[in-house]
C-alpha cells in the first residue's frame, strides 16, 4: 500500500476556478502522481481533467489505496464501502476520532476499528497526512521536496513529517518514503518499521513516535533492523507534561520513560530529541565511516572556545584525549609555537586560514589510534577579518580532499559566528553549500556536533557488539 | 518509583505471595537467596537458629506482611537462644494473626544494598529492573530497565547504566561485585517473567552485596494474578 499504482480519493473537491486552497486530490495532480488516479465525488463528472466517479463501486478496478478526506461521521460509511468493494488499503486523513478524548470521537473510533478489523482493512490514520513518495510523485500535502533519496521516515505527527522534510532538505537529505500514520488504526509503527526495514530503496530510518499499542512487537522489529540499517528515533514523553500532551495529540499511552531508555539501549535505536538532531544524525550516519571509538580531535582557533568545545564533547559522552608527545612533535613541524596551542583541541590560527597546511595536520591527527574522528571548527568572524575568502577556501579544501587525509575516520565541520552583518550570513551560506555538496556533514554548533558524533560512536559500538554475539 | 507493591495496590485481583513462597520460586530459578527455615513454634525457632549459626534474623512470614520492618515483625542480629525465643513471641504479637510461620535466616553481612526485580509493562511485557536498593530505591530512584529476555551484555549494560554504578566497584575495602552472578540473577528474573504468565511483579530488595562481592537476596516479594 506504500507503493500504490492506483489511488482513489473519496471526497475530491470539484474544480473551483480561482480557489487558492488545493485539496489532497489537487496536490496529487499538481505533484504529478505517476499511477492511475480516480477522484470520487457524485456531484462532478470531471475533476482536474480526471473522470470522476460517484462511489468506490463505480471504479473500473480495485485500487491500491483509497484516501478519505471527508468529515469523521461519514468515514464509517466509506469504510464499509471499502470492505464491500474489496479495496483493502485505506488512508484516513480526517480527524475527530479517539484522539479527541470525547465521547462522540471515541464512539466513532470504536466503530471504524471494528469495521477495519472485521473487514481486514489496512488503515493508515485517522488524523494523518498519509504517504509521501517522491519516486511515485505521491504526496497529499503542499511544499514537499522533489528529490528522490533513501531516507525513510515514519511519524505519528504530520507536523514532524513536514519539519523533517524541510530541515532535512536544507542539509542535503532526500527521502524514499515518508508516512504520517497518525492514530495508526490497523497499521502502526511496527508494521511500518518492518516495511522500511525490508525496503531496498531505504538505507536509514527516522521515527517520530508518541506511543505504541504493542511495544514488544516494535522492539523486535527495531532490534531486527538496527544491525544493518540505523533507526533514529524521537520518543517524547520524558516529562509528565509531554506525556499528557501526547495523550491528547495521538491518543497514545507514552509509557514509562525508564523502560523506553532500556528499549533504546537494547534495540540499538538511536534516540534524539528534535527535528534538527534527527536530520543531522541521519546525515552523519549516511555520509560518515563508522568510528572505532569515542575519541575526538577538535581543530580550530581560540582558547576559550576550545575549552568550551572540550566541555561540550565530554558532556555528550565523547573523549577528548590529550595528544601524545609524538603527535605534538608531528604537528609542531607545521604549526609554529607562537600564538598556537598544540594540544587537543588544537588551537592553530595559521592552519585554519591556509588550507595548504591542512594535509600534514590532518594526517597526524587521523593516524593517532586514540583519535577516532576530527572536527574542524570554523570561527567565521575571525576568519572573515583575516580575509573573507579564507572561509570558502577551507570549506573547498575539506569538501574536495579532506577525506583523503583521514585514514578512513569521520571528518565533520561546525562553526560559530556572533556578528549580525549580511556579509557573515553570506559566507556562512556559501560554506554550507560547499560542504554539503562535498559530502562533509556540517552541524550548526559545537553542542549538536558533539551530540551527533557521540551517537554515531555509540551506534558503531552497538553494531560491533551485535555482530560479535 | 513504581514498585511491585504499587502495582499490587492498584490491581484489584493481585495477590502477594509470602516471603517464603517468593524465595522458593527465586531459588528454583537459580537466584541466590538467603538460607531460610520456616518454623511455627518457639522450640523449632531456637533449634533452627542453632543449626543456622548465630547471629540470626527472625521474620514474620505471611501473604499480608509486605512491609515487615514497619510492622515490627523483623528482629535482627539475634545472638542467643533466649533472644530468639523472645523475638519469636514479639513477632507473634506484632503480626496479629497474619502469620503463616516465622523465618529463621543467618544474619548476612554487607553494606551495599541493591534492588532487582521484574515488572509486567502494559506495552512491553516482562521487563527486568536493577538499581540501588534499600532506602535508596525510594530516595534516589536510580534504577535501569531492560525488556526480557536479557542477553548477558544487556545485564552488564544495566549495571553500568545506573548513576551509582561505582558501588559495584571495590568500595572501602570491599571486593568488587561479582558481575557474572548479578548477570545470572537479572537473566533469571527475565526468564521468570517470560515463563510464568501469572507472576505480575517481583521485588528483590535488598539484594545484598556481601564483603566478598557475592550478591544474595535477603528479602523477596512476588505478586501474582492468581
Amino acid at each position: 500500500m506504500l507503493k500504490p499504482e492506483s489511488i482513489a480519493v473519496v471526497g475530491a473537491s470539484r474544480d473551483k476556478p480561482g480557489a487558492s486552497w488545493v485539496d489532497m486530490f489537487g496536490q496529487l495532480v499538481e505533484f504529478g502522481y505517476r499511477g492511475r488516479l480516480y477522484p470520487i465525488n457524485p456531484k462532478a463528472d470531471v475533476i482536474r481533467g480526471h473522470k470522476a466517479y460517484a462511489g468506490l463501486a463505480d471504479l473500473p478496478e480495485p485500487v491500491d489505496l483509497v484516501i478519505i478526506g471527508l468529515s469523521a461521521r461519514i468515514v464509517p460509511w466509506i469504510l464499509r464501502d471499502c470492505v464491500a468493494t474489496g479495496n483493502r488499503n485505506v488512508h484516513i486523513f480526517s480527524a475527530g476520532f479517539g484522539e479527541t478524548g470525547e465521547e462522540q470521537g471515541n464512539a466513532l473510533h470504536d466503530e471504524i476499528t471494528q469495521i477495519a478489523v472485521e473487514g481486514g482493512l489496512r488503515v493508515i490514520g485517522p488524523n494523518s497526512m498519509g504517504i509521501f513518495s517522491p519516486r511515485l510523485r505521491l504526496v497529499t500535502w503542499a511544499g514537499a521536496p522533489e528529490a528522490v533519496g533513501s531516507v525513510g521516515i515514519l511519524t505519528q505527527s504530520g507536523g514532524f513529517a513536514d519539519a523533517i522534510l524541510g530541515y532535512g532538505s536544507q542539509i542535503g537529505l532526500s527521502f524514499s518514503t515518508v508516512v504520517n500514520y497518525g492514530t495508526g488504526l490497523t497499521v502502526d509503527a511496527s508494521d511500518l518499521v518492518e516495511y522500511l526495514s525490508d525496503d531496498p530503496e531505504t538505507d536509514t530510518i527516522g521515527v517520530y513516535l508518541e506511543g505504541v499499542p504493542d511495544g514488544r512487537r516494535l522492539f523486535e522489529a527495531v532490534a531486527r533492523t538496527t544491525p544493518d540499517k540505523p533507526v533514529v528515533m524521537v520518543k517524547p514523553g520524558a516529562s509528565r507534561a509531554a506525556r499528557r500532551t501526547a495523550a491528547s495529540h495521538t491518543g497514545s499511552l507514552a509509557g514509562d520513560n525508564r523502560i523506553w531508555q532500556g528499549f533504546f539501549a537494547q534495540s540499538g535505536a538511536i534516540r534524539v530529541d528534535s527535528v534538527q538532531d534527527m536530520a543531522h544524525t541521519i546525515d552523519a550516519l549516511r555520509r560518515l565511516p563508522r568510528p572505532g571509538g569515542h575519541g575526538v580531535a577538535i581543530l580550530g582557533t581560540g582558547g576559550g572556545s576550545s575549552v568550551l568545545a572540550a566541555d561540550a564533547c565530554s558532556r555528550a559522552g565523547l573523549d577528548v584525549p590529550p595528544l601524545s608527545a609524538e603527535a605534538r612533535a608531528g604537528l609542531r613541524e607545521t604549526i609554529p609555537a607562537a600564538g598556537n596551542i598544540i594540544t587537543n583541541p588544537v588551537d592553530a590560527h595559521d592552519v585554519m586560514t591556509d588550507p595548504a597546511q591542512m594535509p600534514p595536520v590532518m594526517e597526524v591527527l587521523s593516524s593517532q589510534d586514540y583519535l577516532d574522528m576530527v572536527v574542524v571548527y570554523f570561527h567565521i568572524d575571525w576568519m572573515y577579518d583575516v580575509a573573507p575568502d579564507r572561509i570558502a577556501a577551507l570549506a573547498t579544501f575539506l569538501a574536495e580532499s579532506g577525506s583523503a587525509y583521514m585514514n578512513g575516520k569521520p571528518l565533520v565541520a561546525t562553526w560559530r559566528s556572533y556578528r549580525s552583518g549580511p556579509e557573515y550570513r553570506q559566507v556562512i551560506q556559501e560554506m554550507r553549500e560547499i560542504l554539503v555538496d562535498g559530502g562533509i556533514p556540517m552541524f550548526p554548533d559545537i553542542d549538536s556536533t558533539a551530540r551527533t558524533l557521540a551517537r554515531l560512536a555509540d551506534y558503531s559500538g552497538f553494531v560491533a557488539s551485535a555482530r560479535a554475539t | 518509583m513504581e514498585t511491585g507493591a504499587d502495582l499490587a495496590s492498584r490491581g484489584g485481583e493481585m495477590r502477594s505471595l509470602s516471603e517464603f513462597e517468593s524465595r522458593n520460586i527465586l531459588e528454583s530459578y537459580g537466584i541466590p537467596v538467603v538460607a531460610t527455615t520456616l518454623v511455627t513454634t518457639q522450640q523449632e525457632a531456637v533449634e533452627a537458629a542453632a543449626d543456622t549459626g548465630y547471629p540470626v534474623v527472625l521474620k514474620g512470614c505471611g501473604a499480608g506482611l509486605t512491609h515487615k520492618s514497619e510492622l515490627g515483625v523483623v528482629k535482627l542480629n539475634l545472638t542467643t537462644g533466649a533472644e530468639v525465643a523472645s523475638a519469636f513471641t514479639g513477632i507473634e504479637a506484632a503480626a496479629a494473626g497474619e502469620l503463616d510461620g516465622i523465618l529463621v535466616q543467618p544474619q548476612i553481612r554487607g553494606t551495599r544494598e541493591l534492588v532487582a526485580g521484574m515488572v509486567r509493562d502494559p506495552q512491553f511485557g516482562p521487563c527486568v529492573m536493577f538499581g540501588l536498593g534499600g532506602v535508596y530505591t525510594e530516595v534516589l530512584d536510580d534504577v535501569s530497565f531492560r525488556i526480557a529476555p536479557l542477553q548477558e551484555r544487556d545485564a552488564l549494560a544495566m549495571m553500568d547504566g545506573i548513576r551509582g554504578s561505582a558501588i559495584l566497584g571495590p568500595v572501602r575495602g570491599t571486593a568488587p561485585a561479582d558481575r557474572s552472578a548479578l548477570t545470572g540473577i537479572l537473566v533469571a528474573l527475565g526468564r521468570i517473567g517470560l515463563e510464568k504468565d501469572h507472576i505480575e511483579a517481583i521485588d528483590v530488595n535488598p539484594l545484598l552485596l556481601q564483603e566478598n562481592g557475592t550478591p544474595v537476596a535477603v528479602d523477596a516479594a512476588i505478586w501474582t494474578t492468581r
